[in-house]
C-alpha cells in the first residue's frame, strides 16, 4: 500500500496544497488539511484519487467554515503568513492589495462555483470536476462560464471601490 | 446548429472539452454567426483574466506547480514545518505495516538518539510526537470522519486511522539529548570542518558549486564531481589546537554516537540526491542509519538539514536552535535545493 500512497503524495500534494491554500488563504492550513487528506487516503486507499482527495479537502475546509473560532484564527493566521520575500515594499504591497481583491471577490462566489474555478486551475478535466462536486459532466461549462464571470465583476466591483476609497 | 451557442458550450470548447466528433457542427455554426464568434472571443478573454486572478492568490512561497517528479528526485518538501514531515513519515509507517522496527532497523526520519554535538534544541525538535499529538489530529479527532470523507458522488470507505501507531516510544526521546560544552561544540566543529571543506567543491566566494540544483543526478556523477579528500586534511586536523584530555574523550565518544560521512556516501545513502541550503557551506555531514545530516554552523549551534528517502519519498527538515528567527528559518527553507 505504501508504494500508491507514496505515488499518490508525489502526484498530488503540491497541486492539493495550492489548491488548499488558494481556497483558504492560510498556506500552514493548507498543509494540515492535506496532511489530514493523505493521512485518510493511507487508511482507505481511493479508487479514484484525484476527485477522492480533492472532494475530501473541500469537504474539510466547509467543515472548517463553519467554525466561527476556527475561521477567526484562521484569519489571525492568514495576517501572520504573509510571505517572507525579497522585495521592494511597494511591489508587496502591490501584490498584497491584488491578492486580497482577488480573495474577496472570490468569497462572492458561490461554493460550488469557486471550487470548481479552483479545480479547473489546477488542471482538472470537466469530467473529474463533475466527480469532484457531484455536478453532472454537462452542468460543468456552464458553471465555469458563470464562475469566471462572476469573479471578473467582484474583482472589478473590489478594485473600483478601492480606487474610490483612495 | 441555426441556435446560438451556450455559454457554457463556449467555455467547453475553450477549454478543449469538445469531443472532436461534435466540433464539426459548432465549428460551422461559427463561421456563419459573428455574434458567437464575438461572445468566443469575449470568452476567450474572461477564461485567460480568471486564470489569471486565481494565479495572483499564490503567495511567493507557494507549492510549484505539479509535475511528475523522478523517483531519485522525488518531492521537495521544504518550507514546511518539521513536524508534518515526521507525520508524513509517520503516516508512511503505518501504511507500511512493516515498519522499521519489525525490521530491527532504525526509522530514518524518527530520529531519537541524543545529539552527540550541539545544541539541545535541535534534538528536541527532532524528537517525534506522536501522531496523536501533532496538530492536524487535535482538530481531526473532533470532527466525524465520515462526514469529511464523504465526497459527493465519490464512495468513500469508512475511515478510522489508527493514529496512535505512531512512534514515540523510542528510547531516549526528548529529554535525553546530551548537551556538550560550548568549547566542546566548537572544537568538533572545528576538528570537522577541515577534513569536510577539503571534499567539497566550493569556488572562490565559498559557494559549493557543484550543488547547484539537478547538478547532482547520480552516486556516480556526485563522485565525480567532488574531489578526493585531499592528502593535507589530517594534517590540518593535527595542527586544530588539542584540547584537554577529559574534552578530548568527550568529544570522542560524542563523535562515536554518529558517523561523519563524506559527500559521496550522503548522496549514495540518498540514492542520488543531496539537498542542500543555497549559498551556505555545510561544516560536515553525519549518517545516522538511512538519516542524512547536513550540519552548517551558526553562531548559537548549528543549523540541521536532515534528509532521507522513506519508500521512495524524501524526507527533508530544516531544524535550527532556539533563538534562532523563525522569518529566517522560512527562508533558508525556501532555499533548500
Amino acid at each position: 500500500m505504501t508504494g500508491p500512497v507514496g505515488d499518490l503524495f508525489r502526484e498530488y500534494h503540491g497541486s492539493l496544497v495550492r489548491m488548499l491554500t488558494r481556497r483558504t488563504g492560510d498556506a500552514d492550513r493548507a498543509e494540515e488539511i492535506a496532511q489530514e487528506v493523505f493521512a485518510r487516503a493511507v487508511a482507505a486507499p481511493p479508487r479514484n484519487p484525484r476527485p477522492w482527495l480533492f472532494a475530501v479537502a473541500l469537504n474539510l475546509v466547509r467543515e472548517e467554515g463553519r467554525r466561527e473560532v476556527r475561521q477567526h484564527r484562521r484569519l489571525v493566521l492568514y495576517r501572520a503568513e504573509q510571505p517572507v520575500a525579497f522585495e521592494s515594499p511597494d511591489d508587496e504591497m502591490d501584490r498584497n492589495d491584488r491578492q486580497a481583491a482577488v480573495r474577496a471577490a472570490l468569497a462572492t462566489l458561490s461554493e460550488r462555483d469557486r471550487d470548481a474555478l479552483l479545480l479547473k486551475a489546477e488542471g482538472f478535466s470537466y469530467d473529474d470536476i463533475a466527480a469532484t462536486l457531484g455536478l453532472a459532466r454537462g452542468a460543468v461549462g456552464t458553471t465555469l462560464s458563470r464562475a469566471r464571470a462572476k469573479l471578473i465583476d467582484a474583482y472589478r466591483a473590489v478594485e473600483g471601490s478601492h480606487d474610490i476609497a483612495s | 446548429m441555426t441556435s446560438h451557442l451556450e455559454d457554457g458550450t463556449i467555455h467547453e470548447l475553450l477549454d478543449g472539452e469538445i469531443p472532436s466528433a461534435e466540433l464539426p457542427p459548432i465549428q460551422a455554426h461559427l463561421t456563419s454567426c459573428a455574434d458567437c464568434r464575438a461572445r468566443v472571443d469575449a470568452a476567450r478573454l474572461h477564461v485567460a483574466e480568471a486564470d489569471e486572478l486565481i494565479e495572483a492568490l499564490d503567495a511567493l512561497d507557494a507549492p510549484a506547480p505539479p509535475q511528475i517528479v523522478p523517483s531519485a528526485g522525488g518531492v521537495r518538501l521544504q518550507g514546511r514545518p518539521w513536524m508534518r514531515q515526521l507525520a508524513w513519515a509517520a503516516s508512511i509507517t503505518v501504511a507500511v505495516g512493516a515498519g522499521y522496527y519489525a525490521r530491527g532497523g532504525v526509522p530514518p526520519l524518527v530520529d531519537t538518539a541524543p545529539t552527540p554535538v550541539g545544541d539541545t534544541t535541535s534534538e528536541t525538535a527532532l524528537t517525534p510526537a506522536p501522531l496523536s499529538q501533532l496538530p492536524v489530529g487535535d482538530d481531526a479527532r473532533e470532527r466525524k470522519a465520515s462526514d469529511a470523507t464523504r465526497p459527493g458522488p465519490v464512495p468513500v470507505p469508512a475511515v478510522a486511522p489508527s493514529r496512535e501507531v505512531a512512534r514515540s516510544d523510542a528510547p531516549g526521546a526528548a529529554g535525553a539529548s546530551t548537551k556538550a560544552p560550548a568549547s566542546a561544540t566548537a572544537e568538533t566543529r572545528q576538528r570537522t570542518e577541515g577534513d569536510f571543506a577539503d571534499r567539497l567543491p566550493i569556488d572562490r566566494i565559498g559557494n559549493v558549486v557543484a550543488l547547484q540544483p539537478g547538478a547532482i543526478a547520480s552516486p556516480t556523477e556526485a563522485a565525480a564531481l567532488a574531489p578526493a579528500p585531499s592528502a593535507n586534511a589530517a594534517d590540518r586536523l593535527a595542527r586544530i589546537a588539542r584540547p584537554g584530555t577529559a574534552m578530548r574523550d568527550q568529544v570522542a565518544s560524542k563523535q562515536a554516537a554518529v558517523d561523519t560521512i563524506s559527500f559521496q556516501d550522503a548522496v549514495r545513502l540518498l540514492g542520488g540526491r543531496l539537498r542542500l541550503i543555497e549559498g551556505l557551506v555545510p561544516v560536515r555531514l553525519e549518517a545516522r542509519g538511512r538519516e542524512v545530516r547536513v550540519i552548517y554552523p551558526l553562531a548559537q549551534g548549528e543549523l540541521v538539514l536532515a534528509q532521507a528517502v522513506v519508500d521512495g519519498v524524501p524526507i527533508v527538515r530544516l531544524t535550527a536552535p532556539e533563538g534562532f528567527p523563525a522569518d529566517s528559518l522560512a527562508v533558508l527553507r525556501r532555499k533548500v535545493q
